[in-house]
């Protein structure tokens, strides 16, 4: 009889800034890193939106390896446990003509 | 992070002819509240920033006049805060949060009610915000994820202390002035040197913008329990993808400022960001000089996409924004703003002449 046993990581995220960390535990393995950003989102205080109402885009960039992860990737084959990820937004400002 | 929220809030819209219309509970970003709440304690030194009170709680200040469910203000408070009981509140305490905080969630309220053909595209409207029992706390709560997220506390007391009262006489004031009754916001010094590079990098970017990060220290003022913000060193993006009218961020970017952040000294935090406004978007150009003294256009403009960029990246209490805009003269005017009541607000700020 095989027993499967189901793995799970805890890693830590914090935001662009360093200003706030979070403990991520009982993480699945099969989870998708867009899973795993889209809750992110929501647990740190993040918008969820940006300026023109369209959903803010944020990418994981895994301190490991120096590299932003792929929102299709497994967090099993990319993450390790103990291993620290940070949000990047990508985000605009500016002085947009239309909006004087 | 998620408060405590034992109400549901809607806008009442009032249309011409005298008829009204409530919109669905309102979808509303608490966490420029909480942050206010949270700082609130920071400056008074009852918690730091690694005992942050998780215990938030949002609760509204009924209208004066009509009384619930008509709301006048909303006050996010440590549970130990509160003193009176809702619909008690005789006057809006000076640090509550202002219905302007409801301005978006409207806004997207009504388009969304523009959309079902229950209000024409165009028509003009008023608005109040009414409070109605009922739980909201589990609105973004991510509470169906396979996982758990708790924050962790990031081990970063203030220590440091400062005199504000030598700082204050090595520098120049900036901003707006000082209105009577609003909150009083903690002081920012920025070096001369942090501003003349900012200036110098942003007229070397021409008709394109350009921005960066602020690095700097936090110290707790000597003599008067507030914490002031020295802002110390800028780090140019160099990555950020810029036009003459946007400055844009990408994960590139990110990695590669904050790797450079990261080169220098391990006592600076983040203090916020900069950016320019080309001359090409200043709107007064091509006016007459007497025309702009008076225009209300004629000053710093920190676009809704400013705020948004703000609210993203930079949504802690301490960050502030510098603008530099290009007008008529050849040096940008320079003004500053910041978190205010879980706003963003132009502040006043002080540019260090010497260091102390």
């Amino acid at each position: 009889m095989t027993e499967v046993l189901e793995r799970k990581l805890a890693v830590t995220a914090r935001d662009a800034t360093g200003q706030r960390t979070f403990a991520v535990r009982e993480l699945p393995v099969d989870t998708t890193v867009h899973e795993l950003v889209r809750g992110l989102v929501a647990r740190m205080g993040l918008p969820a939106q940006d300026s023109a109402g369209a959903p803010q885009s944020f990418h994981a960039f895994l301190e490991r390896d120096g590299r932003h992860l792929q929102a299709s990737e497994i967090v099993g084959d990319a993450l390790r446990d103990a291993d620290e990820i940070v949000l990047h937004p990508d985000v605009q400002a500016g002085a947009r003509v239309g909006a004087f | 992070m998620a408060p405590s929220i034992g109400h549901s809030f809607v806008a009442e819209l009032r249309l011409a002819g005298g008829r009204r219309l409530r919109t669905p509970p309102l979808e509303i970003d608490w966490t420029p509240a909480v942050e206010y709440a949270q700082f609130r304690a920071v400056r008074r030194g009852t918690a730091g920033f690694a005992s942050l009170p998780r215990a938030i709680r949002v609760h509204p200040n009924w209208d004066i006049h009509d009384g619930p469910p008509y709301v006048a203000s909303v006050r996010a408070s440590l549970d130990a805060d509160i003193r009176l009981p809702d619909g008690q509140a005789k006057v809006t305490p000076p640090d509550a949060i202002p219905l302007e905080y409801f301005t978006d969630p409207v806004r997207q309220a009504v388009s969304a009610l523009v959309k079902t053909g229950r209000l024409t595209e165009g028509e003009g409207y008023t608005w109040r915000i009414c409070a109605f029992p009922g739980d909201a706390s589990h609105a973004r709560s991510g509470g169906s994820d396979p996982f758990t997220v708790e924050q962790v506390a990031q081990g970063d007391e203030i220590t440091n202390t400062c005199n504000l009262r030598a700082l204050r006489r090595c520098s120049v004031r900036h901003g707006p002035p000082r209105t009577r009754g609003a909150p009083r916001d903690f002081p920012v010094f920025i070096d001369r040197r942090v501003l003349a590079e900012a200036i110098d990098v942003a007229r070397a970017a021409g008709d394109l913008e350009a921005g960066g990060i602020l690095l700097g220290r936090v110290a707790r003022s000597s003599g008067r329990s507030d914490l002031v913000v020295e802002v110390t060193a800028q780090v140019q993006a160099r990555e950020a993808i810029a036009d003459d009218a946007s400055l844009r961020f990408t994960p590139r970017t990110w990695q590669a400022v904050l790797a450079a952040v990261r080169l220098r000294r391990a006592d600076e935090r983040v203090a916020g960001w900069w950016h320019s406004h080309p001359r090409t978007v200043w709107p007064c150009r091509s006016c007459p000089a007497e025309r702009r003294a008076s225009c209300p256009l004629n000053g710093a403009f920190f676009s809704p996409m400013d705020v948004a960029f703000q609210r993203t990246a930079f949504f802690g209490p301490i960050n502030v924004a510098l603008l530099l805009s290009f007008h008529a003269d050849a040096s940008p005017r320079h003004d500053l703003f910041g978190w205010r009541q879980g706003l963003v607000a132009a502040r006043e700020y002080y540019v260090l002449e010497h260091s102390t």
